[in-house]
């Protein structure tokens, strides 16, 4: 006779909930905290006469939602996960369960949902008292508390499945650890090791992070794909300004992510569960618990180990033997044998907890090694072209260049015109064809840092970045600096560098129509050689305009952006300070946009430093009686002898902000090329 | 009735049991001995449902043991290396094993309490090794199982505990027909309260008898022989020694046999001196390579 079992099991149940409860208790504990401070600041903002929205407090659970729920999740998962299925760790445990009275499944079940309990109390705890804060304050909005429930339900049950999967695959809690972080962060991890591997061998490409394969990786992208979106009413104002403080919906963005890795979840407890029925009770204590994993283990490790380990080998030994920033091949791949074989036997001592791993393990070694050669040689030689790809013009939505040279002196711009954007690929291309020129150390020099990303359909493709080396000379023979400083100073770049917030004052997907109005200036770090003074110049919208005029004359004149590469190695060694001017011109706007039937305006403000090149500039700038005999622009260099003069215990400082620069409102925003650069 | 037919376990390529068979009658009390590394405890593991066996079968009252929630409700072990959760008092682990054990006795329990003197709220973390073993048995006991299933039961109990428990073992076995299977070291005790045993080694059962079949099987001579003589070769004895000219002689028949065997040589004195459990282990074991050997350190 067989029947009657079951698969839920109240006892142990009530067991599981009783012995952790400090885990559930502590974790409730803190997150009530978190009501707490809400109530408190609710109470201070009434107090203050902000009464608050229900939309507001929606946005501020959908912000929780995004940002904190996957990454506190993945942490209590692991510590819920461990206190449920600890003592399948311990053979003696694990005993004592199974010869209970109580089938693997009914153990299964049980212990899941325990687990889930445990993770989903304290969030069920907060969760009550938010909803009771927002009924207290008058900013409960059902809608956007069921889903933020939704969505802590989706995530919890996420994260403990994968925590259960990773228990069932492991035989002790550090393997659990290692192999948890590891199976949350292995995509993220693998995308960077390649893309080190890569930037080791090829000029100009470095760490990647497109995310190809970020879906592995669930916290970042979650963290990264799903965020609240706030729709805010909009209200004229007698004076034309736009008042946009009310939210009128506040949406989700891509939440079904949570819909989708819930359901993975199911299929990762449902993996859990059959690993669980053939899981041998022996395996207590050992790292992997599962057989067919351990070869994945070991050659996995040494794997990763190889190509982490071989590269950081090769920085500490070898690097300093490097003429530039491509990594000898020979070396490297004897370096990553070297780091692979370590791997390898450090995942063999893992696997059989002992240090004798030595004997019958030549050719599993062996085949490690020729392994690390292989993928370093294959990488080395470059199979797929990826240094010297270049996209075809025609098939970029926009090209963004950044270009900066030894004084920070910089230039940033996004391009659309095909035409110019071809001018950027070959002077590319030129580069990678000198590359071993420019891609040297040795010797007296300069770099310049050439930084280019390609976009397609509105999303950033791929990028690349190089280190130029250059000298006077060098800049007078080679091609792609000769291309380079073609580039620099030509109009459709500098027009965009100088006025590029201008064509997108939203960013690149607007594409609304705006007015743009100038609404006045300001020359700054003036110079009164009577008085001695530096002071700055207000400017008129007239005179504003007359500047604006000068300004692209100079663009057009191809002024801007000489003064980029310019260095001390040049016959004249303070070529850059003499050449500069120390002060910015601004330029106001105010840009009008149109949203939903009504006008918005914002306030954009263009900065920029200008050269002795800019003639036409200067000359507009004599013309509207700004600049005379007596009222002067200082060049760096002069500048530095003034304020030397002026107060002889300061040490002249080298380089202010003299990059050109835009920003928005008050807030100075740099070239999205700038903000994107390599880490 | 306990049946176990041709298992074979492996761990990593080692055989622990290797075609074990046993049986083990319903009401008796069967000791499982056996040198170290023989596969008892793999076998018991098997048998309580923590293993799963490679091979062969394992059955309970004709039912099998693996996954069987109801038939493993009616059995109770107290493994050597018994578990309680860390914190657990006596208490707590009572209220456990109730959830689970659905004839677990809380009068009987409560009658536990006076032979087991036990403060039942202290954590039983902090309790001496035998007083934990101590609530092993009060727990297990308590449990009312129709099969009880032990492993080195009574390590750490002291002279007057292990009677006492023992005691309480065959109450049950009497009273209710538990089925016991013990696995021990100690053969002596063994030899007090089985009525059966099997000898496992190597994951093979040598010899599974009743107590007193064992006994017969075995016989233990003192014999003089003639003029100081001393044993026939052709006398096919296992194991043979001598004080002076009394001859010990371990012989695997009965004992009327071998003394018509001996009568052949028509020695001085033919005594037959009742076999110990121990020497029945020893000497049989002894056949298959396991014996005490005289190394000279």
């Amino acid at each position: 006779m067989r029947s009657k079992t079951s698969y839920f099991n109240p006892t142990l149940f009530k067991k599981n909930l009783t012995r952790f409860w400090p885990l559930w208790g502590g974790a409730s504990a803190l997150g009530a905290l978190i009501p707490l401070a809400l109530f408190m600041i609710l109470v201070e903002d009434r107090f203050a006469g902000f009464g608050g929205h229900p939309l507001e407090f929606t946005h501020s659970c959908y912000v929780a939602l995004c940002y904190f729920v996957p990454t506190i999740s993945l942490l209590y998962a692991a510590l819920c996960a461990l206190a449920v299925w600890g003592w399948l760790y311990n053979p003696r445990s694990v005993g004592m369960m199974h010869s209970l009275p109580v089938t693997r499944k009914g153990l299964f079940v049980t212990n899941a949902l325990s687990g889930l309990s445990m993770m989903l109390i304290p969030y069920a705890v907060t969760g009550a008292l938010v909803i009771l804060v927002s009924l207290v304050f008058g900013l409960f909005e059902p809608v956007g508390i069921l889903v933020t429930i939704l969505g802590v339900l989706a995530d919890s049950f996420f994260y403990f499945a994968s925590a259960t999967l990773v228990v069932f695959l492991t035989g002790n809690p550090f393997a659990f650890a290692a192999f948890y972080f590891i199976f949350h962060f292995l995509a993220t991890g693998a995308e960077w090791l390649v893309s080190q591997l890569m930037a080791a061998f090829y000029f100009g490409v470095g760490f990647v992070n497109e995310g190809v394969i970020e879906f592995l990786s669930p916290t970042i992208y979650l963290t990264r794909r799903l965020h609240p979106d706030v729709t805010y009413q909009t209200t004229s104002t007698p004076d034309g300004w736009i008042d946009n403080g009310v939210p009128t919906a506040v949406e989700l963005s891509n939440g079904y992510l949570l819909l989708v890795y819930a359901l993975v979840g199911a299929v990762l407890l449902a993996l859990a569960w059959a690993l669980y029925r053939r899981r041998r009770s022996e395996s207590a204590g050992d790292v992997v618990a599962v057989g067919w994993m351990k070869p994945i283990f070991r050659y996995g490790v040494a794997l990763c180990a190889a190509a982490a380990g071989g590269i950081l080998l090769y920085g500490v030994l070898f690097s300093s033997l490097e003429s530039g920033s491509i990594a000898n091949p020979v070396y490297m791949a004897t370096c990553m044998a070297v780091a692979g074989v370590v791997g390898y036997y450090i995942a063999s001592m893992l696997l059989v907890k002992s240090l004798r791993v030595f004997q019958n393990s030549l050719p599993g070694a062996l085949a490690t090694a020729a392994a690390a050669l292989i993928l370093c040689f294959t990488v080395a030689a470059d199979p797929a072209g990826v240094e010297s790809w270049l996209p075809e013009a025609d098939s970029l939505e926009s090209l963004s260049l950044y270009v900066s040279g030894p004084y920070g002196r910089s230039l940033g711009a996004t391009l659309a015109d095909k035409a110019t954007i071809q001018k950027v690929l070959d002077c590319q291309a030129a580069i990678i064809a000198e590359k071993d020129v420019l891609d040297d150390s040795r010797g007296e020099k300069h770099y310049a840092h050439v930084y280019l990303t390609y976009r397609q359909n509105g999303r950033r493709t791929a990028w690349r970045s190089y280190d130029l080396r250059f000298t006077p000379e060098l800049l007078e023979e080679s091609d792609a600096l000769i291309r380079l400083q073609g580039v620099l100073t030509d109009p459709v770049v500098q027009e965009d560098n100088i006025f590029g917030i201008l064509s997108h004052p939203f960013g690149y997907s607007d594409d609304l129509q705006n007015e743009i109005r100038l609404t006045g200036g300001y020359v700054g770090d003036v110079y009164d050689t009577q008085t001695q003074e530096i002071y700055g110049s207000d400017l008129l919208p007239e005179q504003a305009k007359a500047l604006e005029t000068a300004v692209r004359r100079d663009i057009q004149a191809g002024h801007f952006g000489k003064t980029v590469l310019l260095t001390n190695l040049m016959p004249d060694e303070n070529a850059y300070h003499n050449i500069a001017y120390f002060g910015d011109l601004t330029l106001n706007y105010t840009v009008t946009k149109l949203e939903e039937g009504k006008h918005r305006t914002y306030s954009r403000t263009v900065s920029f430093g200008i050269s002795v090149y800019c003639t036409e500039t200067v000359k507009a700038l004599e013309d509207m009686g700004v600049l005379d005999g007596t009222h002067k622009l200082l060049t760096m260099a002069e500048h530095g002898a003034q304020q030397a003069q002026q107060y002889p215990s300061d040490v002249p400082y080298d380089s202010p902000s003299d990059g050109p620069y835009v920003s928005a409102g008050s807030a100075v925003v740099y070239p999205e090329e700038a903000m994107h650069g390599p880490a | 009735m306990i049946q176990v037919q041709d298992t074979v376990k492996r761990f990593d390529g080692f055989t622990a049991l290797d075609g074990t068979t046993l049986s083990v009658p319903a009401g008796c009390v069967y000791g499982l001995v056996g040198p170290n590394g023989a596969g008892k405890s793999t076998l018991i593991r098997c048998l309580t449902g923590i293993y799963r066996q490679d091979e062969g079968d394992l059955a309970i009252d004709g039912q099998p043991v693996w996954e069987n929630e109801v038939l493993k409700s009616r059995v109770a072990a107290i493994a050597d290396d018994w578990y309680y959760f860390p914190q657990a008092s006596l208490r707590d682990m009572c209220r456990f094993y109730r959830g689970f054990y659905p004839s677990f006795s809380m009068e009987r329990y409560e009658k536990l309490k006076e032979i087991f003197q036990i403060d039942e709220k202290r954590p039983l973390r902090r309790l001496s090794k035998g007083m934990q073993k101590q609530a092993a048995f009060w727990l297990t006991l308590s449990a009312m199982p129709d099969y009880l299933v032990l492993d080195e039961p009574v390590d750490g109990l002291d002279p007057v505990m292990r009677r006492q428990v023992w005691s309480l073992v065959l109450g049950d076995v009497a009273q209710r027909g538990t089925t016991v299977l013990v696995s021990s070291h100690n053969l002596r005790e063994l030899e007090d309260v089985c009525d059966h045993v099997g000898i496992l080694d190597h994951g093979k059962v040598l010899l599974e008898r009743s107590l007193a079949q064992l006994q017969d099987n075995m016989v233990k001579l003192q014999v003089v022989f003639k003029d100081g003589g001393g044993v026939p070769e052709d006398l096919n004895v296992l194991h043979a020694s001598h004080i002076g000219r009394i001859h010990t002689l371990i012989m695997r028949m009965s004992a009327a046999e071998a003394q018509n065997r001996l009568a052949v040589y028509e020695p001085m004195l033919v005594d037959a001196v009742p076999l110990t459990l121990e020497e029945i282990f020893i000497y049989e074991l002894g056949g298959a390579d396991y014996a005490v050997k005289d190394i000279v350190l």
